[in-house]
């Protein structure tokens, strides 16, 4: 018996595999659609972004095939929208961005959403060539990502820069005593936004009296809260993974610390979030990229068609938008590129500049499109605009934080 | 002094979570390593339990308990019993399938998003010379305690008590007396699954629950047990207590940033210092 | 009692075969040579967690922190040095071997399940340490140099070799008294002892062996993905993969984890589209293999083949049936 030949059968086994192993489309024929891949967030944490960008980029291309399809080299072919899951994990998202363009013929890509995710599919996409249109991802964190810059990627979303000013900016509408406590994660935009918040505190007339940093799935909050509680602070900004804005709900609670605002960032731009906190999250504010009455491009017409599914008017609906925005963004760029050339699209997506439904889109040297943030308060199932995106007031404030009372 | 009295409320319910882990080990001789994901389960079960009928989710935590018991005995007695025969490694391949298992089996039922379990004591505290004490740990440590009573008399006073200690210290010997072994061990698979479930319940009203969450709380309880010495229930309290302490007295030593590397710290130093554990009474060595 | 391939033929299909892929990874499209490195690197990791956790018989379940060692190392080292790619792999793979040497002492000590949750724990410490350590930009992604990133040809070729070199390493331990010794360890450790076998002078190298092939492992992910945190680079699902892959292959067994990934990897084909269920049937195949074919794929080939063997021997009446063993 002979255990050792069969190290000869899997390995054959592996070379008839690998060289029939490529089941992609080849994307060359005329009448084939025009494939366009997305790794998203499916299931795991992010699968609130995930689906919700799935929504919108589908009903983008469903628009262009509705209307006949993008011309490529004087003939009009459809668009199809592959998706894979990566779970919310970075190395599959790699994986698959890799096999949607090896393996599924994909010429584009369309991104997942949050740094983690989007930054190794953008160094997939330029490593392979291929134009990459991202948001739901801060600016600042995707810029770290690439020390000598983008090349085919590009990102629409707010800036950090901006969005740490919206607190305060919040904050000035309501009467507090201007002192802070910080609760930041140790992922990657907590230390980000962890130190801009703490820069930016006394430009605006505000005190950090306390800054608590804890792992991401940290539920303990006993310490942490009875700190800030004791600090005095009747501003709290938190920048926590859902999961754990509600242990730290939770706990403020538990304490009876019921601050006058309370900024769950992260956290709270997950839509439902009030009801997946049972009500503790009710008058919490976050930083958002999209409300009622934001006045960008078709605003009540996505409103109309989403807001059954998403639960409200809130961030999930936003990201909706927001997907959508990109990819018609792209897709534009292919329209306007006439061909299917990475470099050509990569040229046409640079020259982007107009009003979309997220807002104005107009890409800077370094491929990002900041579109400003806006401040929202839950109430209900709805994220209601109190901080519009040039800083002033819409709706008022609720405060002291309804749902710890 | 504050930490430590949150430490020893924390320790109340680690060492709930950790009671079934000990008798598994302590009786079966087999580590599980799906025992967090377990845990998870009962919480999710009472979880769903309270949104049907709408009772005090400490009542329904009783009948979940049995439903999970009733699952957990078919398991052991037909999966997991031959493997414990067979190798000392084939349960802990098989356990950890199980909680791959588990995990994917709640993370496609419900979403990753963290679920509680909410009554009018979730959120409530109770204050005590300027410390805040939350009820809902109070309510843990009770139950380790009162858990901890009851498993006593069950293994010192009765006859299946008497079937499981026999069964622990000499396999061999109490099948020669007519113990029916997988039996025993089925009940006693299913008994930890129980209180697995009403540990699982205790976390989902003081903190949360997800899907993927067993992994730590199953080293956590690794650590209780360890501490406690393997098999010993009275150690297992006396180990929660302990593994709490140290934990809230470490996170405000060293930053609630480095608790991760705390916890499973205490785990690793423990498992080198004494891996038969500090308080070592063992059933069998 | 077995008749072995002639030592020529063990090592040498290997080489050429590698040889093959690497001559001819220009020729095939990319779509293929994408795929045929990703069944190679998780071959890799199969094979070298097998070293430990079959050959040695100690369950490891702390193998994502070599992978995680050797992917930090190697962006560290771009980051500071410009080392050409075969001296980057290399070194963070003897860093990845110097960590396993540190952490060998304490967790050896341990045995059995113990062993297994030491390693999860540490795994999981090292995960958390690394989350906030700023030396390694933390929670930050550290990006490797756009420049030192490898083309598709070139990382099959990579993978190619370094499937070899696991291979054939693997091949010499067990053909070596190394291998003897750890097979006796595993088997009988007080008989073991009584014949002089000392457990730690056997298990310490085998395991520094083990992890400095997953530290090169963990160095061509890195090339691969571009970009590291410590969540990535220090996954579980490194060792759910490699645990599902022996397992189904044959845990201890020379070809079981070439096999397993083969079989794994098509599976992944085919559940690519239901992610969520493609982990719980894998985990399911564990417990069932477990339980009914506890040697795996490579445990029921070898029992066919004794069954058709023992069939055609008795259709020759007198011949005495050969008893089938486990080499």
């Amino acid at each position: 018996m002979n255990r050792n030949r069969m190290l000869a059968l899997p390995v054959a086994v592996a070379i008839a595999l690998g060289a029939t192993a490529c089941t992609g489309t080849s994307s060359g024929g005329s009448d084939d659609p025009i494939v366009i891949g997305s790794t998203l967030p499916l299931t795991g944490p992010l699968q609130a972004f995930g689906t919700s960008l799935q929504t919108g980029y589908q009903h983008a291309v469903d628009e262009v095939n509705a209307a006949g399809g993008l011309e490529i080299d004087g003939q009009k072919r459809q668009v199809e929208l592959v998706v894979q899951d990566n779970a919310s994990a970075g190395d599959t998202a790699s994986e698959q961005a890799r096999d949607l363009v090896l393996d599924k013929g994909a010429v584009a890509l369309l991104g997942p959403a949050t740094p983690p995710l989007s930054i190794p599919v953008s160094v997939a996409a330029d490593q392979l060539k291929v134009p990459t249109v991202i948001t739901i991802t801060p600016i600042q964190a995707w810029k770290g990502g690439a020390p000598d810059g983008w090349k085919y990627s590009f990102d629409l979303f707010f800036d950090e820069i901006q969005m740490t000013d919206t607190q305060f900016q919040a904050a000035d509408l309501v009467a507090t005593n201007k002192k802070v406590a910080l609760f930041t994660d140790q992922e990657e935009d907590g230390i980000v936004m962890g130190g801009l918040w703490a820069d930016k505190a006394p430009t605006f007339g505000y005190q950090i009296v306390a800054h608590e940093q804890f792992p991401v799935g940290n539920t303990n909050f006993t310490s942490q809260v009875a700190e800030a509680k004791s600090s005095g602070a009747q501003v709290v900004i938190a920048q926590v993974i859902p999961p754990d804005g509600v242990a730290l709900l939770r706990e403020m609670k538990a304490q009876g610390y019921q601050p006058e605002v309370v900024f769950l960032e992260k956290a709270g731009d997950t839509g439902g979030y009030a009801g997946i906190s049972d009500g503790l999250a009710d008058g919490t504010l976050a930083a958002n990229w999209f409300a009622a009455g934001i006045g960008t491009d078709r605003e009540q017409e996505f409103i109309d068609a989403y807001s059954a599914d998403a639960g409200g008017v809130n961030a999930d609906l936003g990201t909706i938008v927001y997907g959508y925005s990109a990819a018609q963004v792209l897709l534009e760029a292919i329209s306007a590129a006439g061909s299917l050339d990475a470099d050509a699209i990569r040229d046409a997506i640079a020259k982007t500049d107009g009003d979309y439904p997220a807002g104005a889109i107009d890409f800077d040297d370094e491929h990002a499109a900041p579109l400003p943030a806006v401040q929202t308060q839950w109430v209900g199932n709805d994220q209601v605009l109190v901080l519009d995106g040039s800083g002033d007031a819409a709706n008022p404030i609720t405060a002291p934080v309804p749902g710890l009372g | 002094m504050e930490p430590v009295i949150q430490g020893i409320l924390l320790g109340g319910l680690y060492a709930t979570t950790a009671l079934g882990l000990s008798l598994v080990f302590g009786v079966i001789r087999m580590v599980n390593l799906a025992h967090g994901d377990v845990l998870m389960v009962g919480a999710y079960l009472t979880s769903l339990l309270v949104v049907a009928l709408g009772a005090d989710p400490l009542l329904l935590a009783i009948p979940a308990a049995v439903i999970v018991g009733a699952v957990a005995y078919p398991l052991q007695r037909f999966v997991l019993n031959p493997l414990v025969v067979h190798s000392a490694e084939a349960p802990i391949t098989a356990t950890f399938g199980i909680s791959v298992v588990i995990q994917s089996l709640l993370l496609l039922a419900f979403t990753s998003n963290p679920r509680t379990i909410n009554a009018p004591y979730s959120s409530a505290s109770v204050e005590i010379a300027g410390v805040h004490l939350r009820a809902s740990l109070l309510i843990a440590l009770a139950a380790a305690v009162v858990l901890v009573v009851v498993l006593d008399a069950l293994l010192n006073r009765t006859r299946f008590g008497r079937q499981v200690k026999a069964s622990a210290i000499d396999p061999d010997a109490a099948g020669l007396v007519g113990i029916n072994l997988g039996h025993t061990y089925a009940v006693v698979f299913a008994i930890a699954a129980a209180v697995a479930t009403i540990g699982g319940t205790l976390i989902a009203l003081s903190f949360s629950v997800d899907p993927v969450g067993g992994t730590t709380w199953l080293l956590r309880a690794f650590t209780v047990v360890v501490i406690g010495g393997l098999g010993s229930i009275r150690g297992t309290l006396a180990g929660g207590l302990i593994v709490g302490v140290v934990e809230s007295v470490g996170a405000v030593l060293v930053g609630a940033q480095y608790r991760d590397v705390v916890v499973f710290g205490i785990l690793v130093v423990v498992l080198l210092a004494r891996p038969n554990g500090l308080f070592t009474r063992a059933v069998r060595a | 009692m077995t008749s072995q391939l002639p030592r020529m033929l063990r090592y040498g299909i290997p080489m050429v075969v590698t040889a093959a892929l690497i001559g001819g990874a220009d020729a095939m499209t990319r779509g293929a040579a994408n795929q045929l490195t990703g069944l190679l690197l998780l071959a890799c990791l199969a094979m070298a967690w097998n070293l430990v956790s079959g050959f040695a018989g100690q369950f490891s379940l702390g193998h994502s922190i070599f992978v995680g060692v050797g992917g930090y190392a190697t962006a560290v080292l771009l980051d500071y040095l410009e080392l050409p790619l075969i001296l980057v792999v290399l070194a963070a793979g003897v860093v990845s071997a110097l960590v396993g040497v540190i952490l060998a002492y304490p967790m050896l000590r341990l045995r059995g399940p113990y062993f297994a949750i030491g390693t999860l724990g540490i795994a999981l410490a090292v995960r958390g340490w690394m989350l906030n350590w700023d030396v390694t930009r933390a929670s930050r992604g550290y990006p490797i140099p756009p420049e030192s990133l490898l083309d598709i040809a070139t990382l099959l070729r990579v993978a190619a070799l370094l499937a070899l070199i696991t291979l054939v390493t693997a091949l010499a331990i067990k053909e070596s008294s190394l291998g003897l010794r750890l097979i006796a360890l595993r088997d009988n450790e007080d008989g073991a002892a009584s014949v002089g076998v000392r457990r730690v002078r056997s298990v310490v190298p085998t395991w520094a062996i083990s992890a400095m092939l997953t530290g090169m492992l963990g160095a061509v992910i890195a090339l691969q993905n571009g970009n590291l945190t410590p969540n990535s680079a220090f996954s579980i699902q490194y060792t759910l993969d490699a645990v599902v892959v022996c397992v189904i292959g044959g845990l201890g067994t020379l070809s079981g984890p070439l096999l397993g990934a083969v079989i794994v990897f098509v599976l992944r084909q085919y559940t690519a589209d239901f992610a969520g269920w493609a982990s719980l049937l894998e985990a399911v195949v564990v417990i069932l293999v477990v339980r009914f074919f506890p040697d795996g794929a490579v445990g029921v080939i070898v029992r066919v083949r004794g069954l058709i063997r023992s069939r055609l021997r008795s259709r020759d009446a007198g011949a005495p049936r050969e008893k089938a063993g486990r080499a």
